[in-house]
C-alpha cells in the first residue's frame, strides 16, 4: 500500500511538471520593446555572388555589431534556400525591391555598395533614441502554423497610423554561399509572413493593441524549432519605421 | 533629503529630551492623561505607499527597492482618553526596469513620498504608569515626486493622493518621559515601531 502511495505521489509530480513545462517552440509575449530597434532587411539569394561578398556578411557584422538594437530579415530570391514564397512577393512590393544584393534599413530600401549599411543603422538608431511605440511579441508552433501574439503599445501621440509587419524566419539552414565559400548556414530566413493594419489614423499617447496572427509555414521549412518570429511596426503607408522586435534575443 | 530629516529628528529630540526634564519634576500619573503632549519618531515595515502597483514586467524585469518609511508625530491629550495630533512621514522607493529584448536597457523611476496628516488616537486608561494602549486614525495627503532615469519613455508624472491608516498600538514607558511604542494597522506601513517623549 506504502509503495503504491509513493508511485502514485512520483507519478503527480512528473505529470504536475510536465504539465507546466512550455513547448521547446512556443514562448511568452516579450516584453514591450521600450528602446527603439532598427529594422534590417537583406535582400538576397544563395546563388547571387556580389550577395556572397556584401550582403551577407555585412548583415552577420551589423547583428553583432548592433547586438539588442536590430531585428534583422534575409529575404531570399528562389535560390537553394526557399522557393518563390508570398511574403517575398509582399516585401518586393512594399519596400521596392529589385535587382539584389539590396538593403532596407527602416523603410528605406539601399542598393548594396552604394551606401554603407552600419552607417544607416547608426543614423537610425540615433534619430529614433526615443521610441514612438514598443511591441512585444510570441510565438507558438501549431503543426504547419505559427501562432503569433502582439501587444503594441504607445509612449507618444502619433498621427500617421501603424501597420505591423509579422515575418516567422528561420535560423540554421545549412548551405553554401556563392562567394562566401566560408558560410555553412543561412540565418534570419523569411518563411512567411503578413502586414497587419492596426490603426489608419491618430495614435494617443497610452494607446494598446493586443492581438493575434497566424502565419502557415510553407512546406520546406527544414526544422520549425529554429523558427522565430520579428514584428515590425511602421506607420500606415509604411514610408516610416516606429519599432521593431524579435522573439530571439540577440 | 534622508539625512536633512536625520538631523531634524535628532535636534527635536535634543530639545524634547531638556523639556521632559523639566516635565519629570511634575507628579507622576497614569500611562496617558489629559494635557500631556508626546513627540513619537518611529520607523515602518514595510513600505505601503508607492507606485509601482501598475504591471510594469510589460517593459522587462521589474525590481523595486524601498526606503523603511520614517515618521514624525506630534499629539496633544485633550482628555483622559482622547489625543489629536499632527502626524509627518517620509519614505521614497527605486522601480528599476531591465528589458529582457535588450539588456543594456536599464530604467526606471525614482519616488520619494511625503505624508502630512491629522491623527487622533483613543487610549485606554490603565492604572500603569507604564503602560499606554490605543487605537489611532491618520487622515492626510501623500505628495509623490517622481523622477525617470535611462531611456525611458513610459513614465508618467505621479499624482498626489489622499492618505489615511489606522493603527492600534501601545506605548511603553520604561521613565516618565521617554517610552518605547509599537503599532499594527494598515497606511503608511502595515507595522511601526520607535521612541516616545512626553513633556
Amino acid at each position: 500500500m506504502k509503495k503504491i502511495t509513493v508511485v502514485m505521489a512520483f507519478a503527480g509530480i512528473i505529470g504536475l511538471a510536465v504539465s507546466c513545462k512550455k513547448e521547446a517552440n512556443e514562448s511568452e509575449v516579450n516584453n514591450i520593446s521600450t528602446t527603439y530597434k532598427a529594422f534590417v532587411i537583406d535582400w538576397t539569394a544563395d546563388w547571387c555572388n556580389p550577395c556572397g561578398q556584401n550582403a551577407v556578411p555585412a548583415m552577420a557584422a551589423a547583428l553583432k555589431n548592433y547586438q539588442y538594437q536590430i531585428v534583422g530579415v534575409s529575404l531570399h530570391k528562389k535560390d537553394g534556400i526557399v522557393a518563390n514564397y508570398d511574403i517575398t512577393d509582399k516585401l518586393k512590393e512594399a519596400f521596392d525591391l529589385a535587382g539584389t544584393p539590396q538593403f532596407v534599413v527602416g523603410a528605406e530600401s539601399l542598393q548594396a555598395g552604394s551606401v554603407s549599411i552600419d552607417g544607416k543603422i547608426k543614423t537610425q538608431l540615433g534619430a529614433n533614441g526615443q521610441a514612438y511605440c514598443g511591441i512585444g511579441v510570441s510565438k507558438k508552433i501549431d503543426g504547419n502554423t505559427v501562432k503569433v501574439n502582439y501587444n503594441l503599445k504607445f509612449f507618444k501621440d502619433y498621427a500617421d497610423g501603424a501597420k505591423v509587419l509579422f515575418i516567422a524566419i528561420e535560423n540554421h539552414i545549412p548551405g553554401t554561399q556563392t562567394g562566401n565559400p566560408s558560410l555553412k548556414e543561412h540565418n534570419e530566413v523569411a518563411r512567411a509572413g503578413d502586414f497587419s493594419s492596426i490603426v489608419t489614423g491618430a495614435i494617443s499617447k497610452g494607446a494598446s493593441f493586443e492581438g493575434s496572427i497566424d502565419l502557415p509555414l510553407p512546406a520546406d521549412v527544414v526544422n520549425k524549432d529554429n523558427i522565430e518570429v520579428v514584428a515590425v511596426v511602421f506607420n500606415n503607408g509604411i514610408t516610416a519605421h516606429l519599432n521593431a522586435n524579435s522573439t530571439a534575443t540577440h | 533629503m534622508k539625512s536633512k530629516i536625520i538631523i531634524t529628528l535628532l535636534v527635536l529630540g535634543v530639545f524634547l529630551t531638556a523639556d521632559a526634564s523639566a516635565a519629570s519634576r511634575k507628579k507622576k500619573k497614569k500611562g496617558f492623561y489629559e494635557g500631556q503632549k508626546t513627540v513619537h519618531v518611529g520607523i515602518g515595515f514595510p513600505s505601503m505607499v508607492n507606485t509601482s502597483k501598475n504591471d510594469l514586467s510589460i517593459y522587462g524585469e521589474a525590481k523595486t527597492k524601498a526606503m523603511p518609511p520614517v515618521s514624525l508625530r506630534f499629539e496633544s491629550a485633550v482628555s483622559n482618553n482622547i489625543s489629536f495630533g499632527g502626524f509627518l512621514g517620509y519614505s521614497k522607493e527605486t522601480v528599476t526596469v531591465t528589458d529582457r529584448t535588450n539588456p543594456k536597457n536599464i530604467n526606471g523611476f525614482d519616488y520619494s513620498f511625503t505624508v502630512v496628516g491629522a491623527r487622533a488616537g483613543f487610549h485606554i486608561p490603565l492604572k500603569s504608569k507604564k503602560l499606554d494602549p490605543y487605537g489611532a486614525l491618520m487622515l492626510g495627503y501623500t505628495m509623490i515626486k517622481g523622477k525617470p532615469f535611462g531611456e525611458n519613455n513610459y513614465f508618467d508624472e505621479p499624482k498626489n493622493k489622499f492618505a489615511y491608516s489606522f493603527h492600534t498600538g501601545i506605548n511603553y514607558y520604561i521613565q516618565p518621559k521617554f517610552a518605547l511604542f509599537a503599532e499594527v494597522g494598515y497606511g503608511f506601513a502595515i507595522a511601526n515601531v520607535g521612541a516616545t517623549i512626553r513633556f
